[in-house]
């Protein structure tokens, strides 16, 4: 009897540790990022939509750097299309999270005329998904994480792949702050010069400013260590006194 | 009964005379202690213990009190105490120069004067002293108010207008309600005394001081209020223009300004804050630099011109450098031998950067870095003299040098001509580095081929059927023969305005008739005597010009407005 029992109770142990071991599988499976070896035969469009991803990216983060966080200027700007910060000492800067969403929402829209519908690729027969992004701007790069259902068709084989990251390394977090930073120590005796030197100094940033007109500077915040297209990354932006 | 009459009334009058003490004669005498007055015919004298008060009734007259001779006086009057020292005075000098002594402090005064002076709180007060007068020794402490007034130091004379104050032992000083213009400086009712120096020392004895130095300016304020100091263009030790000023108010620091033409070098401006709620602003009309709480600020001001100069900070390692254009770059001086680094910069335009200002792009030809600034800088400038119709009508602007532009446009060179630029229509204006002053004319032409133009043949658009009607025919008045005259004017070079045309050129046909008028657009004195009905010179066709080009927006509200109002239409 005692014999029974016993050989029972194994059965239970390892049938509760299987139930946990795959509970935890599908817990942890997104966080372990478990991928599945990748077939040979997809890698060329694997590379191809990495490379789009990193094209488009880089164009969007510097255009929205040009537009001081907005791919397009939004309605407070100046006639060439600058954006204001500061309006008579109201702060109208976006927020990170303002600027991740929008990166996110162009590369998303503005990737499908890099892939092209795979033209490219006629050995291939290639259906696609909604494409969506979500970005991550930190110090020191950009992430870009793309979600971009791919079903993909050669011969026999058909392979699915959706998941696309990549980093874009520019200094976009450190510039932003930055700027965020002088914003912020806005001064009724005027642009703190000293504040920005210390600024630029402590982050390797070059700073320009001009009249825009009467009551407005514009203000370029340049970082000659992020590269895109053979230009530094520049955070522009403008403040009516 | 006659002899009666007249004897009654001489002894009337010598009554009157013995009552009243009037001497007519002469006076020779002393008063009070070892006190000599003397005084000749014409001047009213009356002594008492209290002391002597003369009155000068007639040119030609003095007094002389203590051998202190007042002569050249044509009216007035002057006092003194028992001891023989002028309390006060009041008096008009005649047509001779004349020199007095108050108390031992001596001024000369140009002819036909009049003096002003009096004694308080034991202080010798001169005002509204002439022009020109000269304060030849200071023995007591002494106040001196007037304009162009003259002192001596150290043998060498200084000028200056205002209140000046000296005291017993010699020390110059402005008083707290005075105001005082010197040796370029203006400063007014500065609230304390401030001590003023000649030697450009530091005087660590002194609270707040200014000194003036063959090369070092010095200006010491230590109290937390703050003095207003104004700078013209004979301050020396800075380069201001004609009609410029700098305001330089400070509280609770100390300056130095030093010249260092000799050194080929600008102008250096050391401040040291005392405190930590000491400033010190520079504003010279263009931009203001403030150095408070141990950080540079800048402000930007309107009008003014601005002037080279190194500012730094005394208590860190920071320096502001300004150039004559009015460009900031901020430099943190960083350890020996690693250099400086220029991270922050006001005004220094680059190609891209000007390109963002404007929202047009630029390109340049082969020019150097230094006409590429300038060019920049100058098409900056003309940017802001246009409408935002007209700069939407332009996509491009080139720049190139001379040869680059005969070059690559080589057909002007076959009609004989030499543009500085020229308008085509895809919307690209092409220039001559160094002729960015036609950018007005050129983006009327772009704006006109939006509304229509197209060049060398018919053109069509509501507004050059409109400007047609008014303008009537091109060619019937004005001659292209020998470059661009009117007919009337029998070869003759004219380049008044006629026939309803700023100029011949402008009568050529309606691309440079449109563009000439524009160009005139911030000239009301031009338009003035053609608008105005009253005028001789008036021509309807310049108003219904002036409204054509207002109505399809060449020319801003603004100017157009200026116009009329200049020349007082409706």
């Amino acid at each position: 009897m005692l014999n029974k029992r016993g050989q029972i109770t194994i059965f239970i142990i390892v049938a509760i540790l299987i139930i946990g071991a795959v509970a935890l599988f599908f817990t942890l499976r997104g966080n372990l990022q478990i991928s599945k070896p990748s077939n040979p035969e997809v890698a060329p469009i694997k590379n191809f939509v990495d490379e789009c991803i990193d094209g488009v990216g880089e164009e969007v983060i510097y255009n929205v750097g040009q537009s001081g966080g907005y791919y397009f200027p939004p309605e407070k700007s100046t006639e060439t299309g600058i954006t204001y910060y500061l309006i008579n000492n109201k702060s109208y800067m976006p927020s990170k999270e303002k600027v991740e969403s929008e990166i996110s929402f162009f590369v998303s829209n503005k990737l499908f005329f890099c892939t092209r519908n795979f033209v490219d690729f006629p050995e291939y027969e290639i259906s696609q998904g909604k494409i969506r992004t979500e970005t991550e701007i930190l110090e020191n790069e950009v992430v870009l994480n793309v979600e971009y259902p791919l079903s993909i068709k050669k011969g026999e084989s058909v392979s699915k792949i959706k998941d696309f990251e990549i980093e874009i390394p520019i200094r976009t977090g450190l510039v932003y702050d930055s700027v965020s930073g002088f914003i912020a120590e806005n001064n009724e005796q005027g642009i703190c010069l000293s504040c920005l030197s210390n600024i630029s100094e402590t982050h390797d940033l070059f700073v320009d400013m001009f009249d825009y007109d009467n009551e407005t500077i514009i203000f370029i915040f340049k970082d000659e260590n992020s590269i895109i297209n053979e230009k530094p990354f520049e955070w522009v932006f403008a403040n009516k006194y | 009964m006659k002899r009666k009459k007249i004897l009654m009334f001489g002894i009337l009058l010598l009554i009157v005379i013995m009552r009243f003490n009037f001497v007519f004669a002469q006076y020779q005498g002393s008063f009070g202690e070892d006190i000599t007055i003397e005084s000749g015919e014409g001047i009213d004298l009356s002594l008492s213990e209290m002391g002597a008060n003369a009155y000068f009734r007639k040119p030609g007259s003095f007094v002389e009190i203590n051998g202190n001779r007042f002569e050249n006086i044509k009216d007035g009057w002057i006092q003194a105490n028992e001891k023989g020292e002028i309390t006060s005075a009041r008096f008009f000098t005649d047509e001779k120069f004349g020199e007095y002594n108050f108390n031992g402090n001596l001024i000369k005064v140009p002819p036909n004067s009049e003096i002003a002076f009096f004694v308080i709180d034991g202080r010798n007060v001169f005002t509204g002293l002439p022009e020109n007068t000269e304060i030849k020794n200071i023995k007591t402490t002494a106040e001196f108010e007037g304009k162009n007034l003259k002192f001596w130091k150290d043998n060498k004379q200084y000028d200056f207008s205002g209140n000046l104050n000296f005291r017993e032992n010699g020390q110059i000083y402005i008083n707290k309600k005075d105001s005082l213009e010197f040796k370029g400086i203006e400063i007014e009712k500065p609230g304390k005394e401030i001590d003023l120096f000649l030697d450009g020392k530091i005087h660590e004895e002194s609270k707040n001081y200014i000194s003036f130095g063959k090369n070092d300016f010095r200006f010491k304020n230590s109290d937390l209020d703050l003095v207003p100091l104004y700078l013209n263009k004979d301050f020396s030790y800075l380069k201001i223009g004609e009609g410029d000023k700098a305001f330089l108010p400070t509280r609770g620091s100390e300056i130095v300004i030093q010249k260092r033409d000799e050194f080929g070098l600008d102008p250096l401006l050391r401040a040291k804050l005392l405190s930590s709620s000491g400033i010190v602003y520079l504003i010279n009309g263009k931009e203001g630099i403030a150095l408070s709480g141990n950080k540079f600020f800048l402000s930007r001001e309107s009008g003014g011109a601005s002037f080279p100069l190194e500012f730094i900070n005394q208590n860190s390692n920071e320096k502001i450098l300004i150039d004559n254009s009015g460009r900031i770059n901020v430099v943190k001086e960083i350890e020996e031998g690693i250099g400086r680094f220029q991270r922050v910069r006001y005004e220094y335009l680059t190609e891209e950067s000007t390109e963002k200002l404007i929202g047009k792009e630029i390109v340049f030809g082969g020019l150097s870095e230094a006409e590429k600034t300038n060019s920049l800088q100058n098409l900056k400038n003309y940017w802001g003299n246009l409408n935002y119709e007209t700069r939407e009508s332009i996509n491009k602007i080139e720049i190139l040098s001379s040869k680059e532009f005969d070059d690559y446009y080589p057909f002007f060179k076959v009609f004989g001509a030499f543009p500085g630029a020229f308008a085509s229509p895809t919307g690209t204006i092409v220039m001559r580095s160094g002729y960015e002053s036609s950018l007005k004319h050129e983006a009327a032409h772009e704006r006109h081929y939006d509304l229509g133009l197209i060049p060398g043949l018919s053109y069509g658009g509501e507004f050059n059927k409109k400007w047609d009607k008014t303008a009537g025919e091109y060619d019937k008045v004005i001659s292209t023969k020998h470059g661009d005259y009117y007919k009337d004017a029998s070869g003759e070079i004219i380049l008044e305005p006629r026939h309803g045309y700023t100029s011949a050129y402008g009568g050529k046909n309606i691309h440079e008739d449109v563009a000439t008028f524009v160009d005139y657009s911030n000239n009301p004195e031009f338009f003035k005597p053609l608008i105005d009905p009253t005028s001789e010179k008036y021509d309807k066709r310049y108003r219904q010009k002036l409204d054509l080009l207002y109505k399809y927006k060449f020319i801003t509200d603004k100017e157009y407005y200026r116009i009329l109002r200049e020349a007082g239409v409706q």
